[in-house]
């Protein structure tokens, strides 16, 4: 009898069927999630190359032959609704910003962080086009809308720091996205700091101060519940191949136009993602790698979140950052060295090493 | 672009030969005037060439520009698209005009319906909104609230604004004591009566973000802060039916909606950013009332008083603690006592009519529970059918409530974060709630063997955005007297718009 289990485990093994793939479960969902929607709360999400997975079904199309439902959620509350879901267990898979990401940790809520999202964005702090404002002095004492709890709060605090200010020399109000933008246009708000530019082209804001240091333009990230990764580690996996396989689509400037036009569903211009991405190189904006400059950025975001007070507690960071499912992925799809390493710097680490 | 460029040489070049031509004809001109005339032209043509490759660059360059594979606007698309945009505009301001309510100020108008079914192994008795002398075990029975607000002051700077709310509920007839009033509905009428109708004022700043303290003054018809039965929403109350101390003949200055002045307020807001949740260390409220109910002026000089305090444990979103709140409430009341023989006289008028009431409430999704006690303390005539002895007695009356209940599903019913996400369609996410009530009265805790206990367990499904199914068991005790117990079992649609 021994004889014959060995056979057959010998047999499935030289097959290349692991036995302990018979007693992995599959999950009858994976639900991800984006922390954000499209203009006027439209069910999208641009920027990233989770966005294009999401635009071109590249996860539906990975689980499509075992059954497995999937599930996108875009949580016009943000990364702070996004850490909700996650505390009721709602959502397994999410891309988040550094401060709400940081405060569900200190929060004690359990999660992997997989994969980079994006890296090195650009922001703008803006005024009314007829604004006096001209330079980051002259916010004192004015209302400045910021969505608070997200990373736009924590990089504001950054921006502020740089000139020697705090939010508290200023008039911070809480407002998403949509809100802020009508009321900038109407005057009722002095300031906002957006990545978008539409409001520039329709003439309705300036721009006061251009915020293109790494440093303070903090990576976004996806990240697993660790619940999720324990009880399906071979899911997380699959999920990561196929993000991948989309980063690598992604990265390549042959596909930069389709995917500006992918990400205009969002109802965000496609004008703002040229102008966006003008000058950078796709691979270098949707690079995964959880390299030198994503863990060391990481580490400064929790620091600066205790600092500016969001977080009471501690973060742990050992264990946090879970980058096998990535390296098994790049290994298996023949990617390694495809994505330039970053360090702490956000330098190069191979330099003229631009493809 | 090249073509027409070229056609412009071409006929540049014609005129001149033919005007050369035409000179020839005229006069023969010399040789240096003929290679003057050759310069001049191959300067024009020279020129014309210059012109054209000017143009083709910027040709290439504006083709540069545009994507591969967009397609270029014409100025017939551009006319089009402006054509387009004025019947819009037309449009829309002539619907405007002849197709949309139009408000004086900012409005929102909501309301709420609902269609129930009742079965009771009790027979009801005839009253006056039910078929006359006809008991009937079971109902079907339909309730309906509208409600308009919005804003008479908007601060745009701090958000101290002035909004005001005006409510209107169906009721069943109430028939008064003359038959020959206006009052009097006939059967099958019913009464629309006013609600809430109430001017708030925030007199702290609104817009600041959740870590702001909160302040606001009310004024007018208004439900009153007194413990959690007689003003929170389903997130802490599954049942419509609300408790039995709240009822006309239990502690029903309580229980139903007074006019006055009420200012409600927190302290010490803990504000946990990374989930958007807030909870006050202490949320206090106090105010001045008439003490006579809804739509009634007041009937005497004295005015009641009421206060509420509570305390929430500032913890984070994700403790186990979340929303563990203890309140403490009381109304000091005063009230007319009447004789109950015609001419009815007033024979007390500084009768004592107070509420206390403690409460706590723990509402950690997916599960909560809470506690609540009201106690009444009220005069009463010790022999109100005479007309001429004000003497009095003391009254002590009780009530409790107990509520657990258990969500599933979606859970996101009373999450605005859950509730706040990007779709096209219409979805909605589901939740369901088991509950379990146990609501005991005491109407006078010094006579033995008259109080009623009900005990509730019921089903909700949120299954839209404003709509509840629900489905309720009741069953009603008298403990300790002869008496059978009543069961209910009462099925309802609600839905709100």
């Amino acid at each position: 009898m021994k004889k014959i289990v060995s056979l057959a485990a010998a047999t499935l093994f030289s097959l290349g069927l692991p036995l302990s793939s018979f007693a992995q479960e599959n999950p009858k969902i994976i639900r991800l999630a984006f922390s954000g929607a499209g203009t006027g709360g439209k069910p999208a999400s641009g920027g990233s190359f989770l966005a294009t997975a999401h635009q071109k079904g590249e996860i539906e199309k990975e689980f499509e032959k075992d059954g497995i439902k999937v599930s996108w959620t875009f949580f016009v509350g943000a990364g702070p609704a996004t850490n909700e879901a996650l505390a009721l267990k709602k959502i397994d898979f999410a891309t988040q910003g550094d401060l709400p990401l940081t405060v569900a940790r200190s929060n004690g809520l359990r999660t992997r962080i997989i994969m980079k999202g994006s890296q090195f964005s650009r922001n703008y702090i803006v005024v009314p086009t007829a604004s006096p404002i001209k330079t980051i002095d002259d916010l004192k004492g004015k209302k400045f809308a910021v969505q608070k709890g997200t990373a736009g709060q924590l990089r504001l605090n950054r921006v502020l720091e740089k000139f020697g200010l705090k939010e508290s020399d200023l008039k911070v109000i809480d407002m998403n996205d949509d809100s802020a933008k009508a009321a900038l246009s109407t005057g009722d708000v002095d300031a906002y700091i957006t990545s978008s530019t539409d409001l520039v082209s329709r003439g309705l804001v300036r721009r006061i101060y251009k915020i293109d240091d790494p440093k303070v333009n903090a990576p976004s990230q996806i990240w697993v519940a660790e619940e999720f990764e324990t009880q399906y580690p071979h899911i997380v996996q699959r999920v990561v191949n196929a993000l991948v396989r989309t980063a690598a689509w992604a990265s390549e400037e042959k596909n930069r136009e389709e995917q500006y036009r992918l990400w205009a569903k969002t109802g965000t211009p496609y004008s703002d993602y040229k102008e966006d991405f003008k000058g950078d190189q796709m691979r270098d904006r949707l690079n995964p790698l959880l390299d030198e400059y994503y863990v060391s950025s990481l580490a400064k975001s929790v620091a600066e979140a205790k600092q500016f007070r969001f977080t009471r507690r501690e973060v742990q960071l050992a264990g946090w950052v879970e980058p096998k499912y990535l390296n098994q992925a790049l290994k298996e799809q023949k990617l390694e060295g495809y994505w330039d390493e970053f360090d702490a710097e956000a330098k190069r680490k191979k330099a003229g090493a631009a493809k | 672009m090249k073509h027409i460029a070229r056609k412009k040489i071409v006929s540049s070049i014609s005129l001149a030969l033919l005007a050369l031509a035409s000179n020839a004809q005229a006069a023969a001109p010399s040789t240096e005037e003929l290679l003057k005339q050759l310069q001049t032209l191959r300067a024009t043509v020279d020129a014309l060439q210059k012109q054209v490759q000017e143009q083709s660059e910027s040709l290439a360059k504006t083709r540069e520009a545009i994507p591969e594979g967009a397609e270029v606007a014409t100025s017939a698309d551009i006319d089009g698209l402006r054509s387009a945009l004025e019947d819009y505009k037309y449009d829309s301001a002539r619907n405007r005009e002849y197709s949309t309510a139009l408000t004086t100020r900012g409005l929102t108008i909501g309301g709420t319906l609902t269609g129930s079914y009742t079965s009771s192994t009790s027979p009801s008795v005839a009253s006056s909104n039910r078929p006359q002398g006809t008991p009937a075990e079971n109902s079907f029975g339909v309730g309906a609230s509208l409600s308009f607000a919005g804003n008479l002051y908007r601060d745009y700077n701090d958000g101290r604004n002035l909004d005001y709310k005006l409510g209107l509920a169906f009721s069943a007839p109430k028939f008064s004591n003359s038959a020959a009033s206006t009052n009097s509905p006939a059967q099958g009428d019913s009464v629309v009566r006013l609600t809430d109708v109430y001017l708030q004022y925030s007199l702290f700043k609104t817009n600041g973000g959740l870590e702001n303290e909160k302040l606001t003054v009310a004024f007018g018809q208004q439900k009153i802060p007194f413990g959690l039965e007689a003003q929170v929403s389903d997130e802490l109350k599954p049942t419509v039916a609300t408790a039995q101390f709240l009822g006309t003949s239990a502690l029903n200055n309580i229980g139903q909606r007074q006019i006055g002045l009420i200012f409600r307020g927190d302290i010490e807001p803990t504000v946990d950013y990374g989930f958007n949740y807030r909870a006050p260390l202490v949320e206090y409220a106090f105010g001045i009332v008439n003490g006579n109910g809804a739509n009634t002026s007041d009937n005497n000089s004295r005015k009641d008083y009421l206060g509420r305090l509570t305390f929430t444990l500032p913890v984070d979103y994700n403790s186990l603690f979340r929303e563990l709140k203890i309140g403490a409430s009381y109304y000091a009341g005063s009230k007319n006592l009447n004789s109950t023989t015609s001419p009815w006289p007033v024979l007390a008028d500084t009768a004592r009519s107070n509420r206390t009431g403690f409460d706590i409430s723990y509402n950690h999704n997916p599960f909560g529970l809470t506690y609540e006690r009201a106690e009444g303390s009220d005069d009463a005539l010790l022999t109100p059918g005479t007309t001429t002895d004000p003497t009095t007695k003391r009254i002590s009356s009780r009530g409790q409530v107990l509520t657990a209940f258990f969500n599933f599903g979606d859970i996101a019913q009373w999450s605005k974060n859950l509730n706040r996400v990007g779709k096209f369609d219409d979805f909605w996410p589901s939740t369901s709630q088991v509950y379990y009530r146990y609501d005991h009265w005491d109407p006078d805790t010094h006579i033995a063997k008259n109080e009623i206990l009900k005990q509730t367990i019921g089903y909700n499904l949120f299954f839209a955005q404003t709509t509840k199914f629900q489905i309720g068991l009741t069953h009603t005790s008298y403990p300790n007297q002869n008496k059978s117990a009543i069961d209910d079992l009462t099925a309802l649609f609600q839905y709100g718009f």
